[in-house]
């Protein structure tokens, strides 16, 4: 079974359970996959059809696995994952007057992985990406990247990193043109252009939205909106900035979901990194979460080796310091911090997080929110 | 509007550059409006009355049309620039190549040179108008009848004295002496009022040799005194002398005014043409000479047509060309009151058997307010001839004097300002306006308007194109620095040439241009070879001016080069043309092939200045 049988089966899989919002995003993920201009026709008349009749579920369940049919069939060329996009070694760069620098930083990419770049404001999370996107230099390092056809100049390169800002600059005139024009100058037959375009508008679910102007899309929409002209140029990595900046809760995770898919592609993987400071919802789908602290580089790969010999918790409680060493009593506790909103509680090794979760519920001690960060990058934070 | 909305798609897909530009749908709306100048152009002088002006061709910038195509240029430009900075394909880093750069170049290029050329079509409108409603072959004649009639609109005195007379072909060849002062009294002379004439045979000298004032030098061994004049040639000066006083008196009948001495060419395009548009300085003299000896054949012509139409004696022949005259004139628009019966009867009588001049036209309406301009016109002309004389020795002789001599009755005499004064007519006619009418239709006939006009309208497009190309590349910021830059080096250089000649002094001009050729050079080469040493700021300066002022660059080197020619030949009389005047407008052109191939070459500078890392 190659990788995108699978793929199919587990969509097959989603509208068995009749999970259909999920389902048929991955539905159109494998259809994109197959880069076949019939298979996108189908895809995007069904979108139609679907954003026309959305209560039609069960219609939709068995007009997707009609599609699923075709798109199986298929054949997908499975790209390699093998090799780094990109790889800089000990990248240095320092602003005037030794004001702030930020690295040494290594680091290497390959194609369908995800990383997180988390750190407080100010920390350097910025200039990195706009170091590996080429948009500033740096003072010492090497930066090198590999790509399936090798750049011819500098510019050719450029055209190839693919940066997008926290602040995207406002787009002019019919949305649907603008993306057009990008498929246009990549040079993509004529015939294809408009399918092309209306499928990923249809993937990124922007198929309501395609005919407003910039000024009437919530940012939510605005950041979609340059993600799918990001995406057509079919990028080999992918730089965010803050892509998550003013999304709500669910917006954050349905994007996040959509990046990490659309990176994994069996036919056009992604080497994606991305800057954000929701900590948790970035761990989630990053395969290494990279932390920035006055510009010195950890990440999450550390953790697992060095200092992964403390249970760190994270405590919100209305309970007063006193009751809950009262509660930690019989833990060994190392050490119990209060930074204003949360506790952060420090054992030995050996604890165990469910004994911790027992005492406190023997204790009926009321909790809001509790979370092992022992292994999460979370714990740089409130250290 | 859906077939629109598909074509744009269809350009999208495939000519994404041609959609960015909107080249299409600009070049379809200048069509438009150079179709609605041509037009306006071809439908502005359908007055014949517009055409009474001095120099019609140039109506296009006084009479406001500018303003309106001035208008109309800058929101098209406008709008243009709104719609095509929707996208920038070049910012996003999205591919590009050297020639998709310089295509887009050309392409704005193109559309500015169409938006602003309005001028072109209304000319050729004019133009064509011009040619529709005044063929050729009805102007000669027209022209033909209107130099025969002219003579019969008596407006000065002048023209009808007896030193005009150029018939019989005797006259011609003679030479009318009416200096007083150079009379020889022992042999026929002619006196009418307070001028004589004496009519003299010629001989002439050639001179080939050049003194060191480049003047031909004067015949050895003739008497200075017995000039006549002389007329350049191409390679020589022929000297004409007086060689004997020739009695021609069985031609005259009166030493009056009379329409038989009528030699004036009322209107000649050929002459209008030759005078008008001689520019060359270096040929003037033969130009004008050449004309001279053509205008005295025309002369000749007119003479020897009145001549016979009078000798015939035939009123009704006489009114039939006046009628003609009088028809091609209502044609033409032009104000006068003239009645061909009435005025055949002024002309034409028993009483009048040499057809002396009795009446007069008036060239302006009378007016009622009592200001009569027609007789201080008359007046003015008709005693400009008579006043005073330079004697040889350069005392001014007062004539009046010498000439009772000639004319011992002159006191009883009535003066010809007297006689014009009580023989004007209330009628007239504006031959000035009829002048100007016919210059202006051979005029626009033969106005070459395009490549008088052209280089402008090119160089406004290839500046404004490259400005554009500036912003397009290296945005807004960039160019503000540049301009900021190029007028503080401006102002530099100028301090600095000024510096320099006060306290050095001297060749002001070469310190400038080598200055200024210095500093081109510095900054030409600063991206070319060193886009790396300053911040991409500083550079995108560099990359700006040197965009826009390439051309300026070139320029100066055609300049440095001329100013080495004119100081190699400051001090020779050679005839030693720079550079700069032997290419002449062929320099415009060489400079703009020039500018296309920089841009072209330098869209690699640009890339790789895009590329930098700031």
């Amino acid at each position: 079974m190659t990788k995108h049988q699978e793929r199919v089966a587990e969509v097959y899989h989603f509208f068995d359970n009749k999970d259909t919002v999920l389902g048929f995003r991955k539905l159109l993920d494998c259809a994109m996959d197959t880069q076949n201009m019939e298979i996108y026709k189908e895809a995007i008349e069904l979108t139609d059809w679907k954003e026309q009749y959305p209560t039609y579920t069960e219609d939709l369940i068995e007009k997707s696995k009609i599609l699923l049919q075709k798109i199986e069939k298929i054949p997908v060329k499975e790209h390699s994952l093998e090799k780094s996009v990109l790889r800089a070694r000990n990248i240095l760069k320092s602003y005037g007057s030794n004001r702030f620098s930020l690295g040494p930083v290594s680091m290497e990419i390959n194609k369908g992985q995800v990383y997180g770049l988390v750190g407080e404001n100010g920390n350097g999370k910025t200039t990195l990406l706009r170091i590996l996107a080429k948009e500033i230099c740096y003072n010492e390092g090497d930066l090198h990247y590999s790509f399936i056809t090798a750049p011819k100049d500098e510019y050719d390169l450029r055209t190839k990193l693919v940066y997008i800002p926290q602040r995207t600059a406002k787009w002019y005139g019919s949305l649907k043109d603008n993306l057009k024009f990008v498929l246009a100058n990549y040079g993509v037959k004529p015939e294809e252009n408009e399918t092309r375009t209306l499928m990923m508008i249809a993937r990124l679910g922007l198929w309501n939205y395609k005919h407003l102007k910039w000024s009437e899309l919530s940012s939510g929409y605005k950041m979609r909106f340059e993600l799918a002209r990001t995406l057509l140029r079919k990028p080999e990595i992918l730089l965010l900035d803050e892509p998550l900046a003013n999304l709500d809760v669910l917006a954050q995770q349905v994007i996040l979901e959509d990046l990490k898919s659309i990176a994994n592609s069996v036919n056009n993987p992604i080497a994606l990194i991305l800057s954000s400071q929701q900590l948790y919802e970035v761990e989630k789908v990053s395969d290494k979460v990279i932390f920035l602290k006055n510009g010195q580089y950890k990440d999450n790969s550390e953790l697992k080796d060095t200092e992964n010999d403390t249970l760190i918790i994270e405590i919100d409680t209305p309970n007063s310091r006193e009751e809950l060493l009262e509660v930690f009593n019989n833990f060994n506790l190392e050490k119990l911090n209060f930074n204003g909103g949360v506790y952060v509680a420090y054992f030995p090794a050996e604890t165990e997080f469910y004994e911790v979760m027992a005492a406190l519920g023997n204790a009926k001690a009321e909790i809001v929110y509790i979370r092992n960060i022992s292994s999460s990058t979370r714990r740089f934070f409130v250290s | 509007m859906q077939k629109i909305y598909k074509f744009n798609q269809y350009v999208l897909e495939k000519y994404s550059t041609v959609w960015n530009t909107k080249i299409i749908w600009m070049l379809l709306a200048s069509i438009v409006v150079h179709i609605l100048f041509f037009i306006i152009g071809y439908l502005s002088h359908v007055n014949p009355v517009s055409l009474q002006k001095f120099e019609v061709k140039d109506d296009y910038f006084r009479d406001g049309m500018i303003f309106i195509h001035l208008i109309i240029s800058i929101l098209m430009i406008v709008g243009w620039l709104i719609m095509m900075f929707k996208n920038n394909a070049f910012k996003n880093f999205y591919p590009s190549s050297k020639s998709k750069l310089f295509l887009q170049f050309v392409q704005y290029f193109i559309i500015i040179f169409s938006c602003t050329t309005f001028y072109f079509s209304y000319m050729t409108g004019f133009k064509m108008f011009i040619k529709n409603k005044y063929p050729d072959k009805e102007m000669t004649s027209n022209i033909d009848v209107i130099n025969k009639a002219m003579p019969f609109i008596s407006q000065e005195l002048n023209g009808y004295t007896l030193d005009n007379r150029k018939y019989p072909k005797l006259f011609n060849d003679l030479y009318c002496e009416t200096n007083i002062n150079e009379i020889d009294r022992s042999k026929k002379y002619f006196v009418y009022y307070n001028k004589v004439y004496q009519f003299y045979s010629l001989f002439s000298k050639v001179s080939y040799k050049k003194d060191k004032n480049n003047n031909y030098v004067f015949p050895e061994k003739v008497n200075r005194n017995l000039l006549a004049f002389s007329e350049n040639k191409d390679n020589c000066e022929v000297f004409y002398f007086k060689k004997e006083v020739v009695d021609v008196s069985s031609y005259i009948k009166t030493t009056g005014l009379t329409y038989y001495n009528f030699s004036d060419v009322f209107y000649d395009n050929m002459l209008n043409n030759r005078v008008d548009y001689s520019k060359d300085i270096y040929h003037e003299l033969t130009v004008e000479d050449d004309a001279k000896n053509y205008q005295n054949k025309m002369a000749f012509e007119v003479n020897k047509n009145v001549a016979e139409l009078l000798d015939k004696k035939n009123p009704a022949e006489v009114e039939k060309l006046l009628t003609q005259f009088l028809k091609i004139s209502k044609e033409f628009g032009i104000k006068n009151n003239l009645e061909a019966k009435e005025w055949t009867k002024m002309i034409v009588s028993p009483q009048n058997p040499n057809f002396e001049v009795r009446y007069f036209i008036r060239k302006f309406e009378k007016t009622t307010d009592g200001v009569d301009i027609s007789d201080e016109f008359g007046y003015e002309e008709a005693v400009a001839d008579s006043t005073a004389v330079v004697a040889d020795n350069g005392t001014i002789v007062n004539d009046t004097v010498t000439i009772k001599t000639f004319n011992p009755e002159i006191n009883k005499e009535i003066s010809p300002e007297q006689f014009y004064k009580n023989n004007l007519t209330d009628y007239y006619y504006y031959t000035d306006n009829l002048k100007d009418a016919l210059t202006n239709v051979d005029t626009m006939k033969s106005y070459d308007f395009f490549s008088e006009n052209i280089h402008i309208y090119i160089w406004i497009a290839f500046f404004l194109s490259t400005f554009i190309l500036s912003f397009r590349i290296t945005g807004l910021k960039s160019l503000l620095f540049s301009l900021i830059t190029a007028g503080v080096l401006t102002l530099a250089v100028t301090l600095l040439t000024v510096l320099y000649s006060v306290m050095v002094g001297g060749r002001e001009e070469f310190f400038a241009v080598y200055f200024l050729l210095i500093l081109s050079l510095f900054i030409l080469a600063v991206p070319i070879l060193k886009m790396n040493t300053f911040n991409k700021l500083i550079t995108s300066i560099f990359v700006n001016i040197s965009m826009n002022g390439f051309v300026l660059f070139v320029l100066l080197l055609f300049g440095i080069i001329s100013l080495h020619q004119r100081a190699a030949c400051r001090n020779t009389y050679e005839d030693c043309k720079t550079i700069v005047e032997y290419l002449d407008v062929k320099l415009s052109y060489i400079i703009l092939v020039c500018g296309f191939v920089f841009i072209y070459l330098y869209t690699s500078i640009l890339q790789k200045w895009k590329a930098r890392p700031q």
